[in-house]
């Protein structure tokens, strides 16, 4: 499977593609720190699996996972976040086609 | 008109608390939320490396020590009510937020210069803050400008950006500064600008700076 990882702290970043790519069936394709650049490899590189965190600079994971869906991107999407899900995410993602974790 | 005076002063006083403590609380959340959860991958990383590459599992646990010290002196700060209350310390910090949001930023005006109360400077600070964390989170602008003016009786700082403008609803943060810059007798402006982008003017009026310059032990902020 193929995946792209998005999140703006970068240690937590690398900690996290270090960590999937250790399965043998996880391929970390792409890697960013906001969510502008995430859309735009998401775009190129149509990955199977994308895990945005919720707030990034420039565009939130519900930006970009309501970008994907809008444009018929075949990127399946989940959204990481390390509050309580707010109502408000929970109904951005729903249309958007996310599971948010 | 004394007391009336005083009521305002406590009013301030209660308001930038309550933002204070907010403020806190947001900045412990993002600063342990990220920090642990980075210290928890990383161990459960050196824990798999350790059959196999006891090499890259050491590098992994000075990481988390290193994390853990950064952390703990982050929170000390935090807490002790240090962090950045000055404005050209918060500008500074400002424009790492920017950079880091991908966001080219030019500083004019007599930042430098321009002698502030303690309590003038930090309800501009805060309000600096906020208006940049917005810009940073909701812009996606390019270019950012922030300017300190001081003329006609005011000190104003202003942001403006070149991204897409404000568009959704007031949210907590820039009612809490348009509250704080009205109680100090300041305004707090927001417009989009005709050829795109956002523009913030936070104003604050000279007489409040006298009273609270001249007056200091009367009217401790």
């Amino acid at each position: 499977m193929n995946i792209i990882i998005a999140e703006d702290q970068r240690m937590l970043l690398g900690a996290l593609a270090a960590l999937l790519s250790m399965e043998d069936d996880i391929h970390v394709i792409a890697q960013a720190n906001n969510g502008k650049d995430a859309l735009n490899l998401i775009r190129t590189y149509e990955p199977d699996l994308c895990m945005l965190d919720i707030e990034m600079p420039i565009m939130s994971g519900l930006d970009v996972a309501e970008a994907v869906k809008e444009e018929d991107l075949p990127s399946k999407v989940i959204i990481l976040t390390l509050s309580p899900v707010k109502v408000t995410s929970n109904e951005r993602c729903m249309p958007a086609s996310a599971a948010i974790y | 008109m004394q007391s009336q005076l005083h009521l305002a002063h406590e009013e301030i006083k209660r308001l930038v608390k309550a933002e204070e403590r907010e403020r806190i609380a947001r900045d412990l959340h993002d600063t342990l939320g990220h920090t642990l959860s980075a210290i928890s991958l990383k161990g459960e990383l050196a824990e798999k490396f350790i059959p196999n590459d006891a090499s890259r599992a050491m590098q992994e646990i000075q990481d988390i020590r290193q994390t853990a010290r950064t952390t703990l002196q982050q929170v000390r700060t935090l807490v002790s009510g240090m962090y950045a209350s000055d404005l050209k310390k918060e500008l500074e910090q400002g424009e790492q937020l920017l950079a880091s949001a991908g966001m080219t930023s030019t500083v004019t005006g007599p930042f430098t210069e321009i002698a502030l109360s303690p309590f003038i400077e930090h309800v501009l600070s805060m309000c600096l803050r906020e208006a940049l964390t917005n810009v940073a989170r909701h812009s996606q602008a390019t270019y950012v400008i922030v300017q300190l003016e001081h003329n006609d009786g005011h000190v104003i700082l202003s942001v403006m950006d070149n991204g897409i403008g404000i568009h959704r609803r007031e949210g907590h943060g820039i009612s809490g500064m348009r509250e704080v810059l009205e109680l100090v007798g300041g305004r707090l402006s927001i417009a989009n600008q005709v050829q795109g982008g956002a523009l913030i003017c936070m104003t604050v009026p000279q007489t409040m700076l006298h009273i609270d310059t001249h007056s200091k032990e009367e009217h401790r902020l």
